[in-house]
């Protein structure tokens, strides 16, 4: 299976559902059950990608098709299917698996605001070491960074350019972190997400840099449970334009900024009318989907949510 | 053994059944507390939302009465501070909450998620006990929360 990663940056409020929930929020974001922490469901993007690669589509026609196996070019069609799966309708005729394989967004940075420097990229040494285990496995060895130590407690790392700390103190929500700088790993890691995310955006890639942290665990988990975006909405009464008997809610949202970071596996096609390789597969699909593209992940896009950078790239790199 | 899920409900239940004998007006202020409850958390952080509570009910307390405790908004700060460990029936809630701004990180967290936790509980029973919703109007009558709002 051929692998690579994505990135999806989060321009506004993002509302990755999973529909009414019971907890604190009526309509919560999806967690991933092990860890509490915020992800945006694979189906969800893979929705997305589908429909922005629909060769039927208006504007489509800087798709290209592409070659199976034998050398045979292939309608545009068809290249789609082998990567998406049939339509619904064509399914019943004969159905397959297509061959993408897209998974969960998982969160990498979370933003929090902060007293210096409007808000913080804030992650934590767990989040760091899944993402290097992801990168081990695209790239096949352990990346070339390394992971700053940090124990429980009330101190952060941040990079030498940090415009978040003052006199050696952070501002975060209501808490505060002494800070900890002059680490060679921090420094590095900041570097290779700001290219990863960022690429050939030299002035994003140092905001990026000047408010990345790492925070401890335990305090990274409270702020993913705590420091998300709750709205509430109401619905008005046509014609009184009063509040409608029990129409208010809740609403929980992923914050404009955050960063997440996700897997694509890409086996062979599994269509009768395409003999593509994982490899031909995958090239063509990164090739279709370009550099990074403006997308619309989530619900509740009518009202403003959602829109997104999505970000092919590497991990490690 | 009982989850804590359990025990939160046990204690939720008996706490906003007491509430049952009070009047209309009593009610729909102890409801809407109990609503606006966990949202506030989320927005504000657990020591400023006490603190609010605890002001609320000072400002509507009776004569010659200490804290406001009597008040819905009184009553259900008590509720929810009985799952806190700092909580004592005896203290003021000035000295509670005292107790709480000079507690280490790591504990103001585990009061912050009891506190949701516990809330969620209070929220459901106001609802299905006393009969109220997050907008202060009967459940009866009205459709439930966010249903078919989680789309385009």
């Amino acid at each position: 299976m051929e692998t690579m990663c994505y990135y999806i940056h989060a321009l506004t409020a993002l509302h990755a559902g999973t529909g009414q929930g019971v907890g604190v929020v009526d309509l919560p974001i999806a967690r991933e059950k092990s860890t509490g922490l915020p992800i945006v469901p694979g189906s969800g993007i893979k929705g997305v990608l589908r429909e922005e690669l629909n060769p039927s589509n208006a504007g489509a026609d800087d798709l290209q098709p592409c070659e199976d196996s034998d050398g045979n070019t292939k309608e545009k069609e068809q290249c789609w299917e082998a990567l998406f799966g049939p339509t619904a309708q064509d399914a019943e005729k004969g159905g397959f698996a297509g061959a993408l394989n897209i998974q969960d967004a998982q969160l990498l940075c979370l933003p929090v605001r902060s007293v210096y420097g409007v808000f913080a990229w804030v992650t934590c040494p767990f989040i760091l070491e899944r993402y290097r285990r992801d990168s081990k496995q695209i790239v096949g060895t352990s990346p070339d960074w390394g992971m700053p130590c940090l124990e429980d407690g009330e101190k952060a790392w941040v990079t030498d350019d940090s415009k978040i700390d003052e006199k050696e103190k952070v501002f975060l929500e209501d808490l505060d972190f002494d800070v900890l700088k002059n680490n060679g790993n921090v420094n590095t890691l900041a570097d290779k997400i700001a290219a990863a995310i960022f690429p050939n955006d030299d002035t994003w890639q140092r905001f990026f840099k000047e408010r990345f942290m790492i925070i401890p665990d335990n305090v990274f988990s409270f702020l993913a449970e705590t420091a998300t975006e709750v709205r509430a909405r109401i619905k008005l009464k046509e014609g009184t334009r009063t509040v409608e008997k029990g129409a208010l809610w809740y609403e929980e949202n992923l914050p404009a900024e955050t960063l997440l970071w996700g897997m694509i596996g890409c086996d062979r096609s599994r269509s009768e009318n395409h003999t593509g390789t994982a490899k031909d597969l995958m090239k063509h699909f990164q090739e279709q989907i370009g550099a990074e593209k403006g997308l619309q992940i989530g619900g509740n896009a009518t009202v403003g949510r959602g829109r997104v950078r999505w970000v092919p790239g590497q991990l490690g790199a | 053994m009982q989850t804590r899920q359990q025990k939160d409900a046990l204690q939720a239940l008996g706490d906003v059944q007491s509430i049952l004998g009070k009047g209309e007006e009593f009610q729909k202020s102890y409801a809407t507390a109990v609503h606006r409850f966990p949202f506030l958390i989320r927005q504000n952080g657990l020591q400023q939302t006490l603190a609010f509570y605890a002001g609320k009910a000072h400002a509507k307390k009776k004569e010659n009465e200490q804290d406001g405790r009597s008040t819905a908004e009184g009553q259900f700060l008590d509720q929810i501070l009985k799952t806190l460990s700092l909580y004592r029936a005896d203290l003021k809630y000035v000295d509670v909450l005292g107790k709480l701004a000079k507690a280490d990180l790591q504990s103001y967290m585990l009061h912050t998620r009891r506190c949701l936790e516990v809330a969620i509980w209070y929220r459901r029973f106001v609802e299905s006990v006393l009969k109220i919703d997050a907008t202060g109007t009967s459940t009866e009558q009205t459709t439930d929360r966010g249903e078919n709002h989680d789309g385009a």
